[in-house]
C-alpha cells in the first residue's frame, strides 16, 4: 500500500530532523494534513526524539541561566565588548524595536560575533563597525518585510478565513498553492507554496470557478517578496485554480496550462 | 495525570505572551536537552554556551513563527539549536581559531572524531555510531555537520541519489533504535 511505503521511506524522519528540502517539507506537511497515519508517524518519531534528548540531557553551567533569562528582557541598547581572550564574542543586541523582525538583530549579533573572533586587530574592528551600520539599514528593510509576514500570518490564522488548498494536477505533482478567502468581505488572498518560476513574458493567474464558469481572480507576481498576494473580491465560488497565462493575464483561462486546483 | 499535549499548548500560549516565568520553565525543562545536541555538534563548550544563549534568544524572538501543525515545540527548538550550532561550527572565524587543534577538514569528511569523549557515546550520537559505516558517515555529515546532499555527494564521490536513499534508510534504522 502506497501510504505504508511513504511512512517507511524515511521522509518523515528526515523532515523532523530538519534534513528535508523545501519541496519535501511541503510534501510531508500536506501528507500530514491528508492522512492521520502520516501525522501519527511524525508525532511518534518526534516523541521518541524528545525522550532521547531529554534522557541524555547535559546540564549547562548554572550561571548561564541568569545570563540567558536576562537577555530576554528588553533593556536599552547594549554593546558588551571583552578584550583579552581570543575566542570572546561581541554581543550586540539592538532593542529599539521589539517586533517580530527582532530575530534579524540576533543575526547581526552573531555575524558580529564571528567577525570579532577572526582577529583582535583594531583595523578589523573598525571595518566591522562600518559593515554593521550597513547591515542596520538592511535590518530596517527586513523589519518591514517581517512586519508584512506577521500581518499575513495573522490573517491566515483568522477563523473568518476559508482556506482552500489547491493541489497540483497529475502532471504537476509538486505544485501547490493555497487560497485564503475572507468569509465576511469576500477578499481573496493566495499563498504560493510551490509553483515553478514562470518563463519571461508569462504570469500565473488565479481563477474562481463560479457555477461552472471561470472568473478572473487576478494575476500573481511571483517575484514580489509578498507571502500572501491580495487578489480580487470573489463573492461566490465552488473552486479555485491557477493557470499560466501571458504576462498581464487573459480574459479566459488556458486550460492546457493548468497547474493547481482545489475545491472550496 | 497531566496530558503532555495539553500542557504544551498552554506553555506555547504563555510563551507567545512573552511570559517570563514560562521562559524560565522552558529553560529548566529543555535547556539540557538542547545543550546536549549543541555539545554533540560543537566540542568547544565556551562557544557551546554562547550558542545556547543565541538559541534561547532566538526562541524568544521567533515564537510567533512556531506552527504547531508542523510539529511539536521541542522539534522546532531542536532544529533552531542544531542550525545555530552548525552555523557557528562552519563560520570562518571558528575554523581559523581551531586550526591548531585537530579538526576534521572539509575535504576529508568523517575522518577522526576528536570531540570530548563524554558526548561521543550518548544519545543520538551513540545511536548513529551504531549504524553501518556507510550509513554512519552520511548521517554524521548531514545531521551533525550540516552538509547538504549535494555537498556530501561531491565530497564522498557517492552519487546524489544514493546519498539520499542511504540517509533515508539510516533514519528508518534510527527510528527503530529509538523506540
Amino acid at each position: 500500500m502506497k501510504l505504508n511505503e511513504y511512512i517507511e521511506s524515511g521522509i518523515i524522519e528526515s523532515y523532523v530532523l530538519g534534513l528535508a528540502s523545501e519541496e519535501e517539507r511541503a510534501d510531508v506537511e500536506q501528507m500530514c494534513i491528508l492522512y492521520p497515519e502520516v501525522l501519527e508517524a511524525r508525532t511518534s518519531f518526534e516523541n521518541s526524539l524528545e525522550n532521547l534528548a531529554m534522557e541524555q540531557a547535559i546540564a549547562p553551567p548554572a550561571a548561564l541561566k541568569t545570563t540567558i533569562l536576562d537577555a530576554l528582557t528588553p533593556v536599552g541598547g547594549n554593546v558588551v565588548e571583552m578584550n583579552g581572550r581570543q575566542e570572546t564574542p561581541v554581543r550586540r543586541f539592538s532593542w529599539s524595536k521589539l517586533t517580530a523582525a527582532a530575530s534579524v538583530a540576533l543575526l547581526i549579533g552573531s555575524v558580529a560575533m564571528n567577525m570579532i573572533q577572526l582577529n583582535k586587530n583594531k583595523a578589523l574592528q573598525s571595518q566591522m563597525e562600518a559593515s554593521l551600520s550597513a547591515q542596520k539599514t538592511e535590518m530596517a528593510q527586513l523589519e518591514t518585510r517581517m512586519k508584512d509576514m506577521k500581518r499575513d500570518m495573522d490573517m491566515m490564522n483568522d477563523p473568518v478565513m476559508v482556506k482552500v488548498v489547491m493541489k497540483g494536477i497529475p502532471a504537476q505533482p509538486k505544485s501547490m498553492a493555497t487560497v485564503y478567502w475572507d468569509g465576511k468581505n469576500k477578499d481573496v488572498y493566495v499563498m504560493v507554496n510551490n509553483l515553478p518560476k514562470p518563463a519571461s513574458g508569462k504570469q500565473y493567474q488565479l481563477w474562481a470557478l463560479v457555477d461552472g464558469k471561470p472568473v478572473d481572480a487576478g494575476t500573481i507576481s511571483i517575484n514580489s517578496s509578498a507571502g500572501l498576494h491580495h487578489m480580487k473580491v470573489i463573492p461566490k465560488a465552488q473552486a479555485f485554480a491557477i493557470t499560466l497565462e501571458k504576462e498581464g493575464g487573459s480574459p479566459s483561462p488556458d486550460l492546457t496550462a493548468l497547474y493547481v486546483m482545489g475545491e472550496v | 495525570m497531566t496530558d503532555p499535549t495539553y500542557r504544551e499548548q498552554d506553555l506555547v500560549m504563555l510563551l507567545r505572551r512573552r511570559d517570563r516565568q514560562a521562559y524560565a520553565q522552558l529553560y529548566d525543562r529543555y535547556s539540557g536537552a538542547l545543550y546536549n545536541i549543541i555539545c554533540q555538534i560543537m566540542p568547544d563548550r565556551e562557544l557551546g554556551n554562547d550558542v545556547l544563549q543565541d538559541v534561547f534568544v532566538s526562541i524568544w524572538r521567533k515564537i510567533e513563527s512556531y506552527d504547531e501543525s508542523k510539529g511539536r515545540l521541542f522539534t522546532w527548538m531542536l532544529n533552531i539549536a542544531r542550525n545555530a550550532a552548525i552555523d557557528t561550527l562552519r563560520s570562518k572565524g571558528y575554523r581559523n581559531n581551531k586550526m591548531n587543534r585537530e579538526m576534521p577538514e572539509d575535504d576529508a569528511p568523517g575522518i577522526g572524531q576528536t570531540e570530548q569523549p563524554n558526548v561521543d557515546n550518548i544519545g543520538l550520537r551513540k545511536m548513529v555510531n551504531g549504524l553501518k559505516e556507510e550509513h554512519r558517515i552520511l548521517v554524521d555529515l548531514a545531521y551533525f555537520k550540516g552538509y547538504t546532499h549535494d555537498e556530501i555527494a561531491k565530497e564522498t564521490g557517492i552519487p546524489l541519489g544514493t546519498v539520499k536513499t542511504r540517509i533515508r534508510s539510516a533514519l528508518i534504522q534510527l527510528r527503530q533504535m529509538m523506540k
